[in-house]
């Protein structure tokens, strides 16, 4: 090749190389229509068992709205193991695996059951699990890579279980690899939401006040609420509200959160010094129903935490409200002396609740529990929230509701096997503590404030129960 | 003789009447003399408060965190009622809560006016009349209306709103009655102490 064309041929290399850098560049920058793309290799370092390659692959929506899950998919864990990293596992021909990923606020989760032939390095995948992100503030939901576990079982040339059977990896990312995975910019939804009034703009009556904002309209309430039916006369006044949590499983030290479900709420008037506390009081009764599609039931609450210390294990549990929940309310009438504003008093609320476990894995191995896995009597809740001190309760405004629950024994569990020995083993038993967050009421008629809920219970700054 | 000292006695009497009257003309002032101690001849003025109490006649009290007002001092010599007059909007109550966790706001409409009625000693005792104030909360919408009693200290620019109860709750609204709280037709008071700014003198006669 003569001096010149081995030139142009390098000019060509160098102009395609700054193109194709050029177009790597933009693709960093996806058009706003397709959706983000993950597919990186993350170096881990699992202890003395050393190295380990994981690339990450998924497809997310381009972008996020406040409230909305924001669900990954198309997603791959592929691990790449060195065979000395499965010294652990003396005489395995082949691995079986389940790799969980951190990827914050929620764990991937790969599991690859059929064998795979030992090499070195042996590439291990498997279906994964990339459970939905819901944002709950407009900005950017930074998806990034945290601690990486592996749990590797060993067969031998026969197909039996290595001895010993399972060896598990814990790792860190490599020092100097960057944990980041994509960026999801979240905005706000859509004008469904009935904005709060601002201070001073509700009760203005147009008679020349100087404030030009029109007064709060009265939005219409959510097309779940409505007036509990066959209550007694006096039960007059309908609200309802949103209500999440988050219960403290004691035996499992395990935090279940329970999503945004909507109730119903009609109350009596305010009695003023005609209640069973001593006067100056005023006090108040309220039926509560839960209200889904129909049903007296909260939405499914997803819970993950280690079944006996360290095994994986996934459930996802319903509650159902048997009858309707009797609410009492007292408060004095003038605040606490020397405390203006605050106002003693306790909001109780009775109810009655069913459980049931729809699912759950063990390891990422779904467990059949068939479908009326449930407790076998009625959990009887007591909840109580007070007006006054730092988790004050209102009852229009909402607030934090206390309680500790007895959780009973599970039946029906179990589509080929008894589970209930189990389930029950690990879950039921006394103790349990259960912070209840309620949001504002809407007023069904009448003026209207907002049914939001306070927060989404996997909001970190939630407070544990 | 007896007449005539019947006539002296009723006419000491009398002159000692019309000075006992003649001493305490001031408790009865029709006018009033109105200054700012700086000199200066704007009348515009802020009062700020801290804690107010709203309370009712079943017994109820709603307090403010703290209130605040703005209005227009009737500066001059001889001055007729009323001394100052707090035009809408002019007054912010703020962090309004009542019992069971109950949340306020409370609305100044039209313009509320302070009236002299006696004055002695640097102090003015008298009224702020022409109160329209609309609450409100969550099923919660009434307006209370009338006057309360106050008194004004000249050493202390301080307008004091005394409790009595002569306010009432003119209408509670049906569809937003909160909940029997506050019932329509009773009888409700407020206090609350505004310093006022710029320093104010009162004088009546």
């Amino acid at each position: 090749m003569t001096r010149f064309r081995r030139a142009l041929v390098i000019a060509a290399a160098a102009i395609s190389l700054v193109v194709v850098a050029g177009n790597a560049g933009a693709q960093q920058e996806p058009p706003r229509a397709e959706p983000l793309v993950i597919d990186t290799s993350l170096d881990y370092v699992c202890g003395e068992a050393g190295p380990v390659t994981l690339r990450v692959t998924a497809t997310l929506p381009p972008t996020g709205v406040v409230g909305e899950p924001v669900e990954p998919a198309d997603v791959g864990l592929q691990l790449t193991v060195p065979a000395a990293a499965l010294a652990g596992l003396p005489g395995a021909a082949s691995v079986t695996v389940v790799t969980r990923l951190d990827v914050l606020p929620s764990t991937w989760v790969a599991v690859q059951s059929d064998p795979v032939p030992l090499a070195d390095p042996v590439v291990l995948g498997g279906t994964v699990t990339a459970p939905p992100v819901t944002p709950h503030r407009v900005g950017d939901l930074a998806l990034a890579a945290g601690g990486l576990t592996v749990e590797v079982t060993g067969y031998a040339e026969d197909g039996a279980p290595t001895e010993p059977p399972s060896a598990g990896l814990t790792c860190v990312l490599a020092e100097g690899e960057t944990a980041a995975l994509a960026t999801v910019p979240v905005g706000a939804p859509t004008a469904e939401r009935v904005p709060s009034p601002k201070t001073g703009e509700r009760g203005q009556r147009g008679q020349g006040a100087p404030s030009a904002a029109p007064p709060a309209i009265a939005a219409p309430p959510p097309p779940e609420c409505y007036r509990l039916p066959d209550v007694p006369v006096e039960y007059r006044a309908p609200f309802c509200a949103k209500v999440n949590g988050r219960a403290n499983i004691a035996k499992l030290d395990a935090a279940v959160y329970q999503p945004t479900g909507m109730v119903n709420i009609t109350a009596t008037n305010l009695m003023i010094n005609k209640c069973p506390e001593k006067p100056p009081v005023g006090c108040q009764d309220a039926l509560v129903l839960p209200e889904l599609n129909g049903e007296p039931k909260y939405p499914p609450a997803p819970g993950s935490f280690y079944a006996f210390g360290f095994m994986p294990a996934t459930g996802t549990m319903q509650l159902t409200q048997i009858g309707l929940a009797n609410v009492h309310q007292w408060s004095k009438l003038t605040p606490i002396p020397g405390q203006p504003g605050e106002y003693e008093g306790l909001t109780t609320v009775n109810v009655k609740l069913s459980a049931q476990i729809l699912d759950a894995t063990v390891n990422g191995v779904p467990v059949p529990v068939g479908p009326d896995c449930r407790s076998a009597e009625p959990i009887d809740a007591v909840f109580t929230a007070t007006y006054n001190g730092p988790d004050k309760y209102s009852i229009t405004k909402g607030g934090p509701l206390m309680g500790t629950v007895t959780i009973p024994p599970f039946s029906g569990c179990g589509a080929d096997e008894d589970l209930d020995p189990i389930l029950t083993g690990l879950i039921s038993g006394p103790g349990n503590r259960v912070r209840l967050y309620q949001g504002a009421v809407c007023t069904i008629t009448g003026n209207n404030v907002g049914c939001d809920p306070i927060a989404e219970p996997n909001d970190p700054k939630y407070p544990k129960p | 003789m007896r007449g005539r000292l019947i006539g002296a006695i009723a006419t000491g009497a009398a002159l000692v009447a019309t000075t006992v009257f003649a001493g305490t003309a001031s408790a009865l002032p029709l006018v009033w003399d109105v200054s700012r101690d700086d000199g200066g001849t704007s009348g515009g003025f802020t009062g700020a408060a801290g804690v107010t109490v709203l309370t009712t006649e079943s017994g109820i009290e709603l307090t403010c965190d703290s209130a605040s007002a703005a209005g227009t001092a009737n500066l001059g010599t001889g001055v007729a009622n009323p001394i100052a007059t707090l035009p809408a909007g002019s007054t912010q109550f703020n962090n309004c809560s009542g019992p069971f966790g109950l949340t306020f706001e409370v609305a100044h409409q039209g313009t509320w006016e302070l009236h002299g009625d006696s004055y002695a000693s640097g102090v003015t005792t008298g009224r702020i009349t022409n109160i329209v104030a609309d609450i409100s909360g969550p099923f919660c919408e009434a307006t209370v209306t009338g006057s309360v009693n106050g008194t004004f200290t000249n050493s202390s620019d301080e307008l004091e709103v005394l409790p009595d109860q002569t306010l009432t709750v003119s209408t509670v609204d049906p569809n937003n009655d909160c909940l029997g709280l506050i019932t329509q037709g009773e009888a409700a008071g407020f206090s609350g102490v505004f310093a006022i700014t710029p320093g104010l003198t009162v004088v009546g006669r």
